[in-house]
């Protein structure tokens, strides 16, 4: 069972704030000491088997319970029905795992490269194009990143972003100036939970330490999946929710029941006022 | 008018009527296969009842899947949209004459709670368009015919959502015309208070990343001969990044682009 710290409602409060205005948050020390040793340890295993410890492992996290335990965590899953509201479902987890004293072939400032996963960018791919004569152009998702090893300096493949730019109301380009962008220190057990609007890139892992980060991605259930979630787990109302797809699509626009994270959320704000009381 | 012109309209007033959009032959053509699955699915116990058909029932029609890239349409869809979209519903609606008692649908947005879910923000994006062909004649008032208030994509929230609404515009259309409107522009259907049925054909094209909002049942020897474009159009990328990432000069839909 994955652990992690509380947080109150003053917490869950400033982060919220933070958040609005800055396009991210940052939980420190949110997941346990043990949580992430186990966590790490299971990476070890599955390594173990491995040819290619950098390729995909979002198989393997919908199949381990300590993986799969991080899409329910539930201050995390109350933060993500506030900023995106309750008719949300997972889109998207992986595991990264980033060498050390990586290549210097990249200037990273210079646009996104999907390949590497360097320059500055946008979540969603041509969303933000193909929306380019909005005036505003809508949140849609957010991901969660859980730290499972420290980024002290600025040179591990640390997360840069520039805060604010989630509320830009222009396309951004390849190239374009990065001033103001700023690189994430973290510790393992932090948290960063960030808008898919916000410029963000990392840096190149220049460290004598391996990187080692999950993100996790929710979005709105109108907007398609950018992986299949296959899990052969038996189903809560709210993993149901967060993993499956209704039959009739429609759903997906016009629920016809009360959503289980609807009632997930009343739920948390009736017991954090009254361990407020 | 050009495609310019009528993208321009179309990004101001929210709708734009294209006229004569189908053939005689295609009209009655259309027209017979509306009746004949109104005589299959209508509810027989409520003979005043609407018929809603969707592509999970409509995919077995060639006629009516193959209007999905008509030409006349799909070239104001791809003005005002750009190349990555898809077909995320087609319907045929089915309303037969109403008691007089019966009042008009209230005003309404399409896509049900996506101005909600995007509540962070006015404002809010189109997301998808219809285009309603029409396949009976409501060149009358009294004919179920489509109303909307023009330029009322940009408002978030109407507050009088009843009939008649002072702004609101009555469509006076033909059977083989077509409606495009802005799923934001509010809009509504009137009271079939005539003698005769009407049928009317619904297309809501969105972007490719966001979900249908119907199944599109399609039987195989179909999909054997859709051309690359209804390809596009219909059905759904087994690689779920590629509808957020592919590129303009790989969809089929922008080689329009050149030829517009």
């Amino acid at each position: 069972m994955t652990r992690f710290r509380n947080l109150e409602q003053n917490e869950i409060t400033l982060l919220l704030e933070e958040f609005n205005t800055f396009g991210y948050c940052i939980i420190r020390d949110f997941l346990a000491q043990a949580s992430i040793e186990n966590i790490n340890e299971l990476i070890e295993q599955e390594i173990a088997f491995r040819e290619d410890r950098h390729s995909s492992y979002h198989s393997i996290l919908l199949e381990h319970e300590a993986f799969y335990d991080l899409l329910f965590i539930e201050p995390l899953l109350y933060l993500m029905t506030r900023i995106l509201g309750p008719n949300i479902k997972v889109s998207y987890y992986d595991l990264f795992i980033t060498p050390e004293n990586e290549d210097d072939k990249i200037f990273f400032f210079a646009g996104y490269d999907k390949a590497t996963g360097l320059g500055f960018h946008r979540d969603g791919g041509r969303i933000n194009k193909d929306l380019d004569d909005s005036l505003v152009i809508p949140r849609l998702s957010c991901k969660i990143a859980f730290w499972l090893t420290d980024l002290k300096n600025a040179d591990g493949g640390n997360i840069y972003l520039k805060p604010g730019s989630h509320l830009d109301k222009f396309l951004h380009k390849p190239g374009d100036s990065m001033e103001g962008a700023i690189p994430l220190m973290v510790n393992h057990g932090d948290i960063l939970i960030f808008d898919r609007r916000i410029l963000h890139g990392r840096s190149i892992n220049k460290s004598s330490f391996e990187r080692r980060v999950i993100f996790l991605e929710y979005c709105v259930r109108w907007l398609l999946r950018k992986q299949d979630m296959p899990t052969v787990r038996t189903h809560t109302h709210i993993a149901n929710q967060l993993l499956s797809s209704p039959s009739n699509p429609w759903e997906n626009y016009w629920p016809s029941d009360v959503l289980p994270l609807q009632r997930f959320q009343e739920v948390f704000e009736q017991n954090l006022l009254r361990h407020n009381a | 008018m050009s495609i310019v012109s009528d993208k321009d309209f179309f990004m101001t007033n929210g709708y734009l009527l294209l006229k004569n959009v189908l053939a005689k032959s295609q009209i009655s053509s259309l027209s017979s296969t509306a009746d004949y699955l109104w005589d299959k699915h209508r509810d027989y116990q409520e003979p005043g009842a609407k018929l809603e058909l969707d592509s999970s029932v409509l995919g077995e029609q060639w006629e009516i899947l193959d209007l999905v890239d008509n030409r006349a349409v799909l070239d104001v869809v791809y003005a005002v949209m750009g190349p990555n979209i898809k077909v995320s519903y087609f319907g045929l609606m089915v309303n037969p004459p109403q008691s007089f008692e019966k009042k008009a649908m209230d005003y309404h947005q399409d896509g049900g709670r996506v101005n909600f879910d995007m509540n962070e923000i006015s404002s809010r994006p189109m997301l998808s368009m219809k285009a309603a062909y029409w396949l009976t004649d409501g060149t009358e008032i009294g004919r179920g015919n489509f109303c909307l208030i023009p330029r009322s994509q940009g408002i978030d929230k109407l507050r009088d959502k009843s009939h008649p609404h002072p702004d609101e515009k009555i469509f006076l259309v033909s059977a083989g015309d077509v409606i495009l409107f802005d799923r934001r522009v509010w809009h509504a259907r009137k009271a079939n208070h005539s003698l005769d049925i009407r049928k009317v054909l619904f297309y809501d094209y969105t972007f490719r990343w966001m979900e249908n909002k119907s199944i599109h049942a399609i039987p195989k020897e179909f999909l054997e001969k859709f051309s690359d474009l209804k390809q596009q159009l219909l059905l759904n990328e087994t690689n779920l990044w590629k509808n957020f990432a592919t590129k303009d000069e790989n969809l089929p839909l922008n080689k329009l682009n050149k030829e517009i």
